[in-house]
């Protein structure tokens, strides 16, 4: 980690300003989904767009539907040129502007988009207000955010960061923070992960919080499979809890969200369909809660885990994590897919605590509320 | 998608996995890959594909894919399906775009669908940022570097896992490497194997296993070591010396649950040979091949015996096909020495008649 320092709260220096204006004059007005034809003016937001309540404590459930969208930009010979971010809520977009190619986005939450650029010497992290159509520098960094997601306890943003001259894993930081929770220089929350652990090089982190803020999964992958850590962010000397497959047929996929002391994953699979694991934390051992799907999402209350069968029919599962009973589900289309959030993650709605997000190709994300879907008896 | 099963040979982890997508997968090392799933295509069945809208290719690319797709047919060595870009499909292959693999795959898949289409495969866009650098397609760069993806090869591994292989089992030391395609992971140039563009003979073995042989002539993946029957049958028991008799033998895949597709599939085009001891003795001799008959595994000797013998086939295992030897059971042929010219008034018995 190197060279991160909080300056940007207020938009103080004037280089900052130079660095703001230089992003946000790469704003303009996204194609119009419906609704809005005329986007608001964009810019630099005049304060931190996270909403917050009167004891400044962030407001997760403001700005309800919503969205992102990250595609590529290719250039002419088929190669990545940059990305596209377009934000909007329900079927309007708000902006869209372009971006350098190592991007990633996350949330929304409380109607701001965490958004992580990388430019060839600094990287950025943003807070980007969806119906403000402007966004909040949090910090930057010498090194490259790889994945940044939101805290919604306090509205700081926990970013890993690999080394720019060497992408060796620099561990998980926390930037930014609101109110009396702000901090003034980034902090360490997750080291690196210890060399050996992996056998081969990491090829993705990923982040992701339980639904108190407390627990924090930190899974790093290589090109065949995965390790999580879970640390628990309030007994930081507490060591982290490791849950890693024993060989290769019960190998850990990437990440779904935790789920009643259990944390959700893919198995390692080669593609689709694929089974659904479930680790526990407490122990470490997992077991296989679902032996085929195409699209999964669990909730962030941990109730339910909705899945497909077969997404191009729209057959949908909603297996009750409590009471254990999966049943088939209506409110899926066909063609239409539970979306994946983390770092490859392509597009994101601003989800209630017992929604997941579905979305179909060249469409808007929408929520998916899995408690108030018809059952097919 | 693609890579490293003993990574996660330590770990706390004791998943009671036997299920699913990996059904039948007691699989030891350097055996045939895995099963992907449960549900095969139809025999040689062609199955169309097309470029997802929005997520075509670039040119380069798109010649790898379908590279990729004529390597199948042409080291697939059975009668799994085939792979042809078509204009209209329900099977798409897209580049780039909402890409559905887990976030540390360069290409997936989704065999959802099968035996009517596929769902789907997609691969990562030159240029896409993973933790350790930026993805680069070979077929992408005028001149490949070190470091680079062979596009041609990971669409062969896709292609195979649609067939239904999962990935293979390498040894400890991954020195089979080369045995398959389709593995955890694709080795970047120059590691062996990096540009291999025809199924490895695990991967063969594999869909052999499933989708039998394209002709009872062609070889047997040396990834498997199959049993073989090997039965024989004389045109006559006794003879008169001087007659004909005709040795016929018909050799298959020995009748198991292992063999699966292949179990009592006949075999040609095999090296069977004719062994004869007189009555009493211990050991055989060899007489000599037999030809290839007509019928699928049928072979046959026709040959004029002096004397009484006891006979039977041999087929010894060559390298180069996965089968084990076989023996036959042994018939004996006695010869009738009758008076070449009999004897006025004496009786003549059969079979000197």
């Amino acid at each position: 980690m190197s060279g991160g320092h909080r300056w940007a709260r207020w938009l103080g220096p004037p280089i900052v300003i130079g660095a703001v204006a230089l992003v946000l004059s790469q704003l303009h007005a996204g194609a119009d989904a419906g609704g809005r034809t005329t986007p608001p003016p964009v810019g630099a937001c005049a304060a931190s767009p996270l909403p917050t309540d009167a004891a400044g404590r962030p407001r997760p459930d403001v700005g309800p539907g919503s969205w992102w969208t990250l595609g590529e930009r290719l250039d002419a010979h088929g190669a990545m040129a940059g990305r596209h971010l377009a934000v909007g809520r329900g079927g309007a977009t708000t902006f869209a502007m372009d971006l350098p190619i190592e991007s990633i986005a996350s949330g929304p939450v409380g109607g701001v988009v965490i958004l992580a650029t990388d430019g060839e010497q600094r990287s950025e992290i943003r807070l980007v207000s969806v119906a403000g159509a402007c966004s909040w520098l949090v910090d930057t960094t010498g090194d490259v955010v790889r994945g940044a997601i939101l805290d919604p306890l306090d509205g700081s943003v926990l970013a890993h960061l690999v080394s720019r001259a060497t992408r060796a894993d620099l561990g998980t930081w926390r930037f930014g923070g609101q109110g009396a929770a702000a901090i003034d220089a980034p902090q360490l929350v997750a080291p690196a992960l210890d060399a050996g652990l992996l056998e081969g090089p990491a090829w993705v982190t990923d982040l992701r919080l339980d639904s108190t803020s407390r627990l924090l999964a930190v899974q790093s992958c290589t090109d065949s499979g995965c390790l999580t850590r879970i640390f628990d962010l309030q007994a930081r000397a507490t060591t982290p809890a490791i849950l890693r497959g024993a060989a290769a047929d019960v190998a850990q996929g990437a990440m779904l969200g935790f789920a009643n002391g259990k944390l959700l994953t893919w198995a390692a699979c080669p593609g689709y369909p694929c089974a659904i694991q479930a680790w526990d934390l407490a122990t470490g051992t997992s077991s296989i809660i679902l032996d085929r799907a195409d699209g999964a999402a669990v909730t962030r209350d941990g109730r339910f885990l909705v899945a497909s069968s077969d997404s191009r029919a729209g057959r949908t599962l909603r297996l009750d994590l409590i009471s254990g009973k999966t049943v088939l589900a209506k409110g899926v289309r066909a063609g239409e897919r539970l979306l994946a959030s983390g770092v490859a993650a392509t597009s994101g709605v601003q989800l209630g605590v017992d929604e997941v997000a579905i979305g179909a190709p060249g469409a808007t994300p929408h929520s998916f509320r899995p408690v108030a879907a018809e059952v097919i008896p | 998608m693609i890579a490293l099963p003993r990574r996660f040979v330590v770990g706390c982890s004791a998943m009671a996995l036997a299920a699913a997508l990996i059904a039948n997968a007691a699989t030891v090392a350097h055996g045939p890959d895995p099963l992907l799933g449960t549900t095969p295509w139809g025999l040689d069945q062609v199955v169309g594909y097309q470029w997802k809208s929005g997520a075509t290719p670039p040119s380069w690319m798109a010649a790898a894919i379908d590279a990729g797709a004529a390597d199948v047919r042409s080291s697939k060595g059975s009668r799994a399906a085939t792979f042809i870009r078509v204009s209209s499909s329900s099977s798409e292959i897209a580049y780039g775009g909402a890409v559905p693999c887990s976030s540390y795959g360069i290409a997936c898949m989704n065999r959802t669908g099968v035996p009517s289409s596929f769902d789907g495969m997609w691969f990562r866009p030159y240029g896409w940022a993973f933790d350790w650098g930026t993805l680069r397609w070979c077929q992408g760069q005028s001149t490949p570097t070190t470091g680079c993806y062979d596009a041609e090869n990971v669409a062969l591994d896709e292609f195979g896992h649609i067939e239904l292989l999962g990935h293979h089992q390498n040894l400890e030391d991954e020195s089979d490497f080369q045995d398959a395609v389709v593995q955890y992971a694709a080795r970047s140039k120059p590691r062996a194997g990096w540009d291999q563009h025809a199924f490895g003979r695990c991967d063969v073995a594999r869909l052999q296993l499933e989708y039998a042989l394209e002709s009872s002539a062609d070889r047997v993946s040396t990834c498997l070591s199959l049993a073989t029957s090997l039965s024989v049958v004389a045109s006559a028991t006794t003879i008169d010396a001087g007659s004909s008799v005709r040795i016929t033998g018909t050799f298959k895949v020995a009748v198991t649950s292992a063999a699966k597709a292949l179990s009592g599939d006949p075999l040609s085009g095999r090296t069977i040979t004719l062994q004869r001891r007189l009555p009493g003795a211990t050991s055989w001799s060899t007489f000599g091949p037999l030809g290839g008959n007509s019928t699928a595994g049928s072979y046959g000797l026709t040959l004029t015996p002096s004397t009484t013998y006891d006979y039977r086939l041999l087929f010894t295992a060559p390298g180069g096909d996965g089968l084990l030897g076989a023996t036959s059971a042994t018939v004996r042929i006695a010869v009738i020495a009758c008076p070449t010219t009999p004897a006025r008034g004496a009786i003549r018995l059969s079979p000197c008649l």
